[in-house]
Order: structure tokens, then C-alpha cells, then sequence
């Protein structure tokens, strides 16, 4: 499960009496940018004609087709008999959704709702709130118009009118399409008013409450779930936040009701795609709230807040609130209940909440405490891509912190993630090697991958296309080489591998850059390899990237260069290359980090002299008579070397000036 | 014409047995009195040379209100089963409606609740009055709610069979026949069938409306 992924895999007026005569009404989409989805013959329509043609076909369907009729023969009266007598069917069925629909029924009943007998319109919206969840009859009501009516109804007086209004928009919202309608029709507006019910009846079990305030509780519920399902569009959250929901759901979260507090959280966690909501959770103080319903048992319910969770973790403030609440303490035992491993979209959302909770350091502590590391590697022999990608991530957030790295080894997690770096599904690949990078750090680990041959698997994925599998791969190699034994040895032995690594300084992604470089400078420590990447020529191409001004790559460009220089004719290539006058520069950044590596290259470098007289003309140093007083050490040293070889050659022109 | 007002004790005896405020039975009985004297004004004189007296809501004006007021359209013949099962008291069926039959048959109509609808309902629907609804009276009432089909041997084929589904979704102790207490308990499982044979009651909007502008305008 990667960002943006989602788990959930969801007035007219009245005036015609003529009841009964179909009338189809073709409603054209604007033009938008939004794009249907292609309509081919699904196997189901295939079944179907051959269902037919074999002629099994239930008396049920004739009979259904037979009410169909008299409701279109029939006045008011009539209609609401065969209305009647239609509910008595099973219509969830597809047999008898499918007699509906192939004798016309579906006109007659989205004309049903524009009449204003009330006891057409109930029963009208009976029967479509039963069928709607067929994808045919869907995309088919939709079409004929229905939701400008259904929204219409919205502000009936009668409150079953409204509840089933809202339920049977809840079901067509399963298409694009219908959620356009409804927010060109006015349908959130009016879907959010709906919320708006007193707190009494949210917080009040349902034997205490009277017959009006059961039926506003019930009409709450049927807006959540309309709202829910619009919510799968963008354009339809904005329009939520603006017309004011916030205040609205953080106000039904309280509810003590699970049949209210599913389609709560449900639409909670989808809008929580959007920023200005991850803030609200925050601002509304709707945190506590989300961790009680988390306690339930209800996995649905669970797996909606784990996915809010996931979705507001960004922001440290939020953190610190889901902690503080005691949400790690849930997801944990979430994670570690073993009833859960067959319920993958409850365990995909605790372990990402768990992955982007673990942001913090404070956080990381409270997992420390509550074991939560083995029980993460326990996880890592999971089916799932999106538990794994997860688990992986949480586990790279706790080995930030070095006493986990021991508990990732001996829980025997390094063999589990070296295997999973034969898998091809990419956000994994992203995260697997941010753990590897931070176990390769300490000794015990840094032996078992490699004898796990995981340092070659690392490499290889630098072949992958993603840029971000690249860069995480890159990244993880520098530990890797720098802590292996006969790291050089190592290196030399997997094929290709320094050339695959150069090659990859043509990328024109920074991030990438930047992690190579990083790769480059540890690799650079062994002479025979800088010997092999000098002949593939690394210093052409990292004299090209100078002109880069970004901190970051600058940063890590810096570094290596200074560890390349030291091999034959590189610092003469370099100068020649015309690297230096633009290391010069980077001396004018503001990063910290920039200056020292900006310093240990020039340093590097000026062991050549012509090198010195061009660091000296682009004007060199008056910046290193600055960082000479820096209290980084590295950059100190680096810079007084720099000078002294300066100086030296200074002196050296001196002494040469005088003899003549 | 003098605005006469209901006398107290009068007032009290119906404000219990009705569903209406003190107000509205005010409001309701200034409205009986402008109706019975606008009809009296339009009596045709009759060959004795001056138009009977009326004496209370007759047949006309309650056809009226119905339609005007309440916006009740439905057929004919339940409009006059209304009319003829109203509320008479003593009077036992013919005849104009005084003002106290008048507001407890409104009660009901407007106000009543669910056991009190339901026996109106059925009281209408019993054409004979035997404390049944057969077969035979169903389908005189929903004799004209199919539109004739050209082409249909026999018309009336819809309809008998449209009798046949309701009476079998309503006879629950499957005696052929409905009775109250059937029609009681397919209406609790379905709300839709309480106005199954035709309607009956005037719907809840206009009610409400109707109400409110009584009260307003006194």
C-alpha cells in the first residue's frame, strides 16, 4: 500500500401524476475531463444470454415482470399493490434484478419518484435502494436521471423518504458518474445537512431514545453513507470541506452507535486523502475519538480507523496526539492478533498506521516498549504485498535506532528481507532496503546479509525502472560496503555492478544522484575500484552534474568527488573539467552539510597545483578563512588543508619568482 | 351573520375526544360555520320556491373540502364510502354532518393515529359492512385502476389477478376473506397496503399546512 492507495477497493419538484409511463431521459456528461469507464460486454452479460436461450428461468422472473406491468397499466392504487407484492421478492437477486430491468421497470421507477404520492415514492425508493447495488441497473438508473430526483428528495418532509433517498444515492455512488451528478445537482449541501442532528441522539443508546430522535439517528446514518460513497471523488471532498462537514463529522464521531460509526470513519479515512482534512483531525480534536472506535471490535471499524490513522501520521502534532491517546498500544495488539492475518485489509491498514506513527522518536520508544519489533518480523512471512510493503516501512523507521537492529536480527528478520528483494511489486522494493541500510550499521546483521548474498540482491535492484527503488537501493549500498568484509573483495566480485552504479550518474532524477554519489564516495575508499569506475569513466560524468543547485546533491557530489580524486590523472580530469570554479560556489549555499563536502573536495583536489591557482581565482579563499573557524571538525580540517596546500604552492611560486 | 362561538362545555367534550387543541376546535368550528352558511347561499331554490335549509356540511361542501382543502383526489366511489361511513352518531348515515360529527371524523382524517386510521380505512373498504373485505368488494374497488390494454381479450383479467396477490398478501389467517385484525397485521408488515384499495387519507404535507394555516388565522 503505497501513498495514495487506497484499501477500500465505494429538486427536483414534483408534479406528475401519470403514474406508469416510462419516459427515458438521456443525461449527457459536460465537458469534463473525467472519462467513463469503457463499457464492453462483462462475462456476466455473456452468462446471461446463454441463461436464456437454455430457458431456466425461475417463474419468479415472469412474475416480477407481470407487476412491472401492472404498474405501468395501473393508477396510484394499483402501483402501490404491485409495489407492495414486488418487495416480497428477493431483489437482491440478479435473476430478479435482471426482470426489473429488461421490462422496462427501471424507467417506471425513477418516474415513481417524481410523483408526489408519497406511498409511489416509498416504494419506489424501496425497491431501488434493493436493486441499485447491480452495476448494470446502476449505471443504467443513473442515466435515466434519477439522481437530480433523488437529491430532490433530500428535503422531502417525510424522513423515510429522506433515508432511503440518501441510501439509494449511497449505492449509485459506486460510479464516477453518479458522483458528478450529485455534487452538480446540489446533493452535498444537502447529504451534510443530514448530519446535522442533535448530540443527544449520537451519544444516547437506542432503548433511551424516543420514535422522532431513532429516526434522526437513522437519517445521520443514511448521509454518512451517501457522503461515503461521494467521497471517492476529489472534487466532491473539496466541496465537503467547504460546505462545512468538518465540524459536523467531528461531532458523529462521538457516537456510541457502531451502525453510525462505521460510515462515520468510513468517510473520515477517505477524505483523509486530503490535507485540509489531516489538519481537522488535528484542529477538531477528533483523535481520541478515532482511538475509542479503534478499541472496537468491529474489524471494519477497525480497519477504517487504522486507514485514518495511516492517512493524518504525517504531521508530528498528530503523532504525538494518536500516542498520547494510546493508539500504538492498539495497533500493536492489532498486529499481533493472530486472528487477524487472514483479514488483509485490516492488517495492511494497522501496520501503514503503524509505519507512519513510527515517524516519531518518542514513538519509536513506546514500540520499543510494547515489543513491537518481532512482532513486526513475525509479520514478514505475510502473503500480502501491501502488509509487507508496511511492515517493511515500520521496521525501517524503528532501526533508526540501534538497539532495534539486534532485534530485527535475532527475531530472523534479515533472511524474510533479503527474500522479499526478489519481488517485483515496487513500493516494497522501496522499503526493504531502508531496513537493510539500517541493519548494515551493525556488525552481527552487516555478516548475515552478506552471508545471504543480500549486498548483490541490493545491487541488482539498481536495475529496476523505479526511481524510487533506485535511490532506496543506492542508499542502502553505502553501509553495505562500507561495513562488509573485504568490502573491495565484495564489490569486484558482482558482474557489472560498478558499471551499473556509474551508468546511473546519467539519471536525471536528483534523488537518485544523490544517492550514487553517496554510493560512489564509499565505493571510492577501495583503490582498485575507484580504479575500475575511473575507467568507466565516473569523473566525466560527475564533472557534469556540478552545475547542479541542488543542496542535497551538491552535498553528496562533494563527497565524492574528494574520494575519487585520489587515483591517477582524476584531479587533473577534474580541473580540466572545469569542476572546480563551480565547487567554488557552493561555498555561497547555506547547508552545512554543502560546505563540508564542498571543503573535503577542494581539499582533495588541491593537491594538483593547477587546481590551487583555479580554486584561488574563482575566489576560494575567503570562504575557507570563514569555515576554518567551524566547529564541524571535518570541515575544519578540510579546510585547513585546503589553505595549507594553497599557501604551499604560494610560496613555492615565491621561491621560483626570486631565483630569476 | 353573527361569528358564534362553540359553548364551553361543548368545547371541553371535544377537546377530549378529539386529537385537536382548544384553538383549532375554535378555528375549526368558525370554519364549519362559514362553510354551512356559503353552501346555504348557494342552495338552488327549489320548486317550493325557497332553498331547503342546511344544517350542517352536506354532501357538496364535503366533496369540496376534500378535493379544495385536502387535496384528496381519488376515486368516486371512495369518496362517497368516506362520506357515507363518516362519523353520524345518532343520525345513522343520511343527512348533513353537524359540527361535532364533523371535527370527530376530521380527527381521524387528520390527526388520527395508527389504530384509529386503520379503522377508517377498513370501514370504508367493508362495502357491506360485514366486518370483511371479500374478494367480490376488492375488486370493485380496483375495478377502473388498470388502464384498458387494446388488444386485451379480457380486461378485466388485471384486475381479478391483482385481487388474487393482495388478498393473498392480506388474508394472514387464510380464510378467503380479510378481516380487521388481517388487515391490522399486513399493514404492520407493510405500511404500503394501508391505503391498498384506494386512498383515503389526505397526505401528511397538506395536512401539516393545512393546520398551520388554521391556527395563523385566527
Amino acid at each position: 500500500m503505497a501513498e495514495g492507495d487506497n484499501i477500500s477497493t465505494f429538486s427536483a419538484d414534483g408534479g406528475q401524476d401519470t403514474v406508469g409511463l416510462p419516459r427515458i431521459v438521456m443525461v449527457t456528461e459536460g465537458s469534463d475531463t473525467s472519462a467513463s469507464s469503457a463499457s464492453s460486454t462483462s462475462p456476466s452479460e455473456d452468462n446471461w444470454a446463454d441463461l436464456i436461450k437454455s430457458s431456466e428461468i425461475p417463474p419468479e422472473y415472469w412474475h416480477i415482470q407481470k407487476l412491472v406491468k401492472y404498474m405501468k397499466a395501473g393508477n396510484q392504487t394499483a402501483t402501490t399493490v404491485a409495489l407492495s407484492c414486488l418487495k416480497d421478492h428477493d431483489l437482491t437477486v440478479e435473476v430478479n434484478q435482471r426482470a426489473i430491468q429488461e421490462i422496462g421497470g427501471l424507467e417506471l421507477l425513477v418516474n415513481l419518484l417524481e410523483t408526489r404520492d408519497l406511498c409511489c415514492i416509498l416504494g419506489g425508493l424501496a425497491v431501488l435502494k434493493d436493486i441499485t447495488p447491480n452495476i448494470e441497473i446502476r449505471k443504467k438508473v443513473t442515466d435515466l436521471g434519477a439522481i437530480p430526483l433523488l437529491v430532490g428528495l433530500l428535503s422531502d418532509p417525510a424522513r423515510d423518504v429522506q433515508i432511503l433517498a440518501a441510501e439509494t444515492i449511497a449505492n449509485l455512488g459506486r460510479i464516477r458518474k453518479s458522483r458528478k451528478f450529485c455534487r452538480k445537482f446540489g446533493g452535498i449541501p444537502k447529504l451534510i445537512d443530514l448530519l446535522d442532528i442533535k448530540e443527544r441522539c449520537i451519544i444516547t443508546s437506542r432503548e433511551e431514545l424516543n420514535q422522532d430522535e431513532l429516526q434522526y439517528l437513522d437519517i445521520a446514518r443514511a448521509g454518512a453513507k451517501a457522503l461515503w460513497s461521494m467521497s471517492a471523488s476529489q472534487r466532491n471532498r473539496e466541496a465537503m470541506r467547504k460546505y462545512g462537514m468538518i465540524p459536523l463529522i467531528a461531532k458523529m464521531l462521538k457516537t456510541i452507535h457502531l451502525d453510525v460509526a462505521v460510515p462515520t470513519v468510513g468517510l473520515l479515512q477517505m477524505c483523509a486523502n486530503e490535507t485540509s482534512f489531516q489538519l481537522a483531525i488535528q484542529t477538531e480534536r477528533m483523535v481520541n475519538d478515532l482511538i475509542k472506535h479503534l478499541a472496537n471490535e468491529d474489524k471494519d471499524l477497525k480497519t477504517y480507523c487504522s486507514l485514518a490513522i495511516y492517512k493524518c501520521a504525517s504531521d508530528a502534532i498528530t503523532r504525538d496526539m494518536i500516542r498520547e491517546a494510546g493508539g500504538l498500544e492498539l495497533l500493536v495488539e492489532a498486529a499481533q492478533d493472530s486472528t487477524n492475518r487472514p483479514n488483509k485489509p485490516l492488517l495492511a491498514a494497522v501496520t501503514g498506521a503503524l509505519w507512519k506513527c513510527a515517524n516519531s522518536d518518542a514513538s519509536v520508544k513506546k514500540l520499543d516498549h510494547l515489543g513491537a519489533v518481532p512482532i513486526l518480523v513475525r509479520l514478514l512471512d505475510d502473503e500480502n504485498d501491501g502488509v509487507l510493503t508496511n511492515v517493511a516501512g515500520a521496521l525501517a523507521e524503528c532501526a533508526k535506532f540501534p538497539q532495534n537492529r539486534d532485534k530485527i536480527r535475532s527475531a530472523g528478520g534479515i533472511p524474510l528481507l533479503i527474500h522479499h528483494l526478489n519481488n517485483t511489486y515496487k513500493p516494497l522494493l522501496e522499503n526493504v532496503p531502508l531496513v537493510l541500510m539500517e541493519c548494515a550499521k551493525e556488525q552481527n546483521c552487516m555478516a548475515e546479509i552478506d552471508e545471504l548474498d543480500g549486498v548483490r540482491l541490493i545491487w541488482s535492484l539498481l536495475k529496476n525502472d523505479s526511481k524510487k527503488v533506485q535511490t532506496n537501493a543506492a542508499l542502502a549500498l553505502s553501509p553495505c560496503v562500507q561495513n562488509a568484509a573485504d568490502s573491495g573483495e565484495m564489490v569486484r566480485s558482482f558482474v557489472g555492478a560498478l558499471d551499473l552504479t556509474v551508468d546511473l550518474l546519467d539519471s536525471d532524477d536528483n534523488n537518485v544522484l544523490s544517492a550514487i554519489c553517496a554510493a560512489i564516495a564509499t565505493i571510492a575508499r577501495d583503490h582498485e575500484n575507484l580504479a575500475v569506475i575511473s575507467d568507466h569513466g565516473v569523473v566525466a560524468k560527475l564533472s557534469k552534474l556540478v552545475s547542479t543547485t541542488d543542496d542535497h546533491l551538491r552535498a553528496n557530489l562533494g563527497v565524492a568527488i574528494a574520494y575519487c580524486c585520489d587515483w591517477a590523472q582524476n584531479r587533473q580530469e577534474f580541473g580540466k573539467r572545469g569542476a572546480i570554479t563551480p565547487l567554488v560556489n557552493y561555498m555561497t549555499s547555506r547547508d552545512p552539510n554543502v560546505h563540508r563536502a564542498t571543503a573535503l573536495a577542494l581539499y582533495h583536489l588541491s593537491f594538483y597545483s593547477i587546481n590551487c591557482v583555479t580554486m584561488h581565482a574563482a575566489g576560494v579563499v575567503q570562504f575557507l578563512l570563514e569555515t576554518i573557524g567551524s566547529k564541524d571538525p571535518i570541515l575544519q580540517e578540510a579546510s585547513a588543508g585546503c589553505l595549507c596546500n594553497i599557501r604551499k604552492l604560494a610560496l613555492a611560486t615565491e621561491k621560483i619568482k626570486l631565483k630569476q | 351573520m353573527p361569528n358564534r362561538k362553540l359553548k364551553e362545555r361543548h368545547l371541553e367534550a371535544l377537546y377530549r375526544v378529539t386529537h385537536f387543541s382548544k384553538n383549532e376546535l375554535e378555528a375549526l368550528y368558525s370554519m364549519y360555520r362559514r362553510l354551512v352558511t356559503a353552501a346555504q347561499a348557494a342552495a338552488p331554490a327549489s320548486a317550493l320556491g325557497h332553498p331547503p335549509k342546511i344544517e350542517g356540511i352536506d354532501q357538496n361542501t364535503f366533496r369540496d373540502v376534500m378535493h379544495n382543502t385536502f387535496d384528496l383526489v381519488t376515486e368516486e366511489t371512495i369518496l362517497e364510502r368516506i362520506w357515507v361511513t363518516w362519523e353520524r352518531g345518532a343520525n345513522g348515515g343520511e343527512g348533513a354532518l353537524k359540527f361535532e360529527a364533523w371535527v370527530k371524523g376530521l380527527s381521524v382524517l387528520l390527526r388520527g393515529n395508527n389504530e384509529e386510521r386503520l379503522a377508517l380505512c377498513f370501514r370504508v373498504y367493508d362495502l357491506n359492512y360485514d366486518g370483511f373485505i371479500t374478494k367480490d368488494e376488492m375488486f370493485v374497488l380496483l375495478k377502473n385502476s388498470l388502464m384498458k390494454q387494446p388488444g386485451d381479450e379480457d380486461p378485466d383479467e388485471g384486475v381479478r389477478d391483482l385481487v388474487e396477490l393482495v388478498l393473498r398478501k392480506m388474508d394472514i389467517d387464510k380464510d378467503g376473506k380479510v378481516s380487521l385484525d388481517d388487515y391490522r397485521d399486513a399493514v404492520q408488515q407493510e405500511p404500503l397496503l394501508l391505503e391498498a384499495f384506494g386512498q383515503c387519507l389526505p397526505s401528511k404535507r397538506h395536512v401539516a399546512v393545512f393546520l398551520k394555516n388554521l391556527v395563523s388565522k385566527m
